[in-house]
């Protein structure tokens, strides 16, 4: 069984560009992929990690340019919301990978995802408005 | 029988005529488009609800609960992944149908759990290449996503299985023959019934096994295996004749024992005469 020592990204937006540029400073292996190149404009120049362009949902394009079977961890943050369950499915029960972090804008998607092993869902519209009635919380106080 | 088809243009169409022809099914129609929604509803008479088959709301208000069909038919592959495992998983639906455009999604999209998938690209590049086969001896057609094989060959005189009855040929285990098609006749194969050229088999088998059938189909018969084809063909048509008419043999021996050496010398040339004393 091969080594996994690799952090992929994919879908490189605001998000996904953070997560790359952290990952990278702190001198992990990160690999990036997104559909269009325009897209890695928003990674740092101090960026190390090795970029990919193409269609995530292609089989054959993970198992040979993004070195998936060597991936650890794998960041999913694409802006379809459909897409993004597919990968975290695949990810998770076909390609086995021991940590997959996905992002969701529609928390219905949770009834899908729960339960699939080594899976963890992140919803922004959950958090923002989490986020927003602390804040008011403490405006009151 | 609950019938939900998702998404889709023509196909939809298409689709809904299918099952409309018999009136025990209930048809339920669900489009993200309004105007292919309008043309469903106007064109082909049925309730059409418009809203993403992605969704559960979408597929909760169109009462998909315990359909016994569900066919997602979008252009994009994953919209019809995700539409078919929330049918599958959250609603309970018996079988799903799965249309994709790659045909690398065939086996993944089986594997995390829809029962059924169809890619369209694959189905054409078979039929371009079946087409393309026309004419040929052995061709072969693709069956379940590429595993099994329906192989689809006509024998030839030069071929060693040719003239000998099935039981002899040591037919591989591998492979099975369907049935025999001799002009317009289907024959079942049983071990004694004797394979002759122009015969096309049908032989399923699976993917991985299809070069070494070709091969065996194709051996060709010895030079020896050929004469003693032929002479064993002769002295058979010589003992129907004999049998025929035992009582001409004593009346006219000369008569017969002519034509029986002309076989014989016959014989010793290679394939050519061959069907004829057969016949």
């Amino acid at each position: 069984m091969a080594l996994r020592n690799k952090k992929l990204i994919i879908g490189i937006g605001r998000v996904g560009a953070i997560i790359a540029d952290r990952a990278s400073s702190r001198g992990e292996n990160v690999i990036v992929l997104d559909h269009k190149e325009s897209a890695f404009r928003r990674l740092d120049e101090t960026f190390t990690g090795f970029k990919v362009v193409g269609e995530a949902t292609d089989i054959n394009l993970l198992k040979q340019d993004c070195y998936i079977d060597s991936v650890e961890e794998v960041v999913i943050s694409t802006g379809d919301d459909n897409t993004n369950l597919f990968l975290a499915h695949l990810c998770a029960m076909i390609f086995k990978i021991p940590k997959v972090y996905v992002r969701f804008d529609d928390p219905d998607k949770d009834i899908l995802i729960n339960g699939v092993a080594n899976v963890k869902a992140i919803y922004p519209t959950d958090l923002t408005a989490n986020k927003f009635f602390s804040i008011e919380a403490e405006g009151d106080k | 029988m609950i019938v939900v088809i998702a998404n889709g243009n023509l196909e939809a169409a298409y689709v809904i005529d299918s099952f409309k022809e018999d009136r025990h099914n209930k048809i339920i129609v669900i489009n993200s488009d309004r105007t292919i929604a309008d043309y469903l509803r106007n064109h082909k008479h049925v309730d059409v609800y418009v809203g993403s088959p992605w969704r559960s709301y979408a597929l909760e208000e169109a009462g998909v609960y315990d359909a016994d069909l569900f066919v997602s038919l979008s252009d994009n592959d994953t919209d019809n992944y995700v539409s078919c495992i929330l049918a599958k998983k959250v609603f309970n639906v018996r079988k799903c149908i799965c249309l994709v455009k790659n045909p690398d999604n065939v086996e993944i999209y089986k594997q995390l759990g829809i029962d059924s998938v169809i890619s369209s690209t694959y189905l054409l590049a078979q039929n371009i290449k079946t087409e393309s086969l026309e004419g040929r001896l052995i061709r072969s057609m693709n069956l379940d996503s590429n595993k099994i094989v329906m192989v689809e060959a006509t024998l030839l005189s030069r071929y060693r299985i040719c003239n000998k009855p099935i039981m002899e040929i040591g037919f591989p285990s591998y492979a099975n023959i369907a049935y025999i098609m001799r002009g317009e006749e289907f024959i079942i194969p049983k071990g004694n019934v004797i394979l002759k050229p122009r015969d096309t088999l049908v032989i399923a088998c699976s993917k991985r096994d299809e070069k070494e059938l070709t091969k065996y189909l194709t051996q060709r018969a010895s030079a020896k295996d050929l004469q003693k084809n032929i002479a064993s063909q002769i002295e058979k048509s010589l003992s129907k004749i004999k049998e025929k008419d035992p009582q001409e043999e004593g009346n006219k021996p000369l008569e017969k024992e002519a034509p029986a050496e002309e076989m014989k010398k016959e014989a010793t040339k290679p394939s050519k005469n061959k069907k004829k004393p057969a016949k």
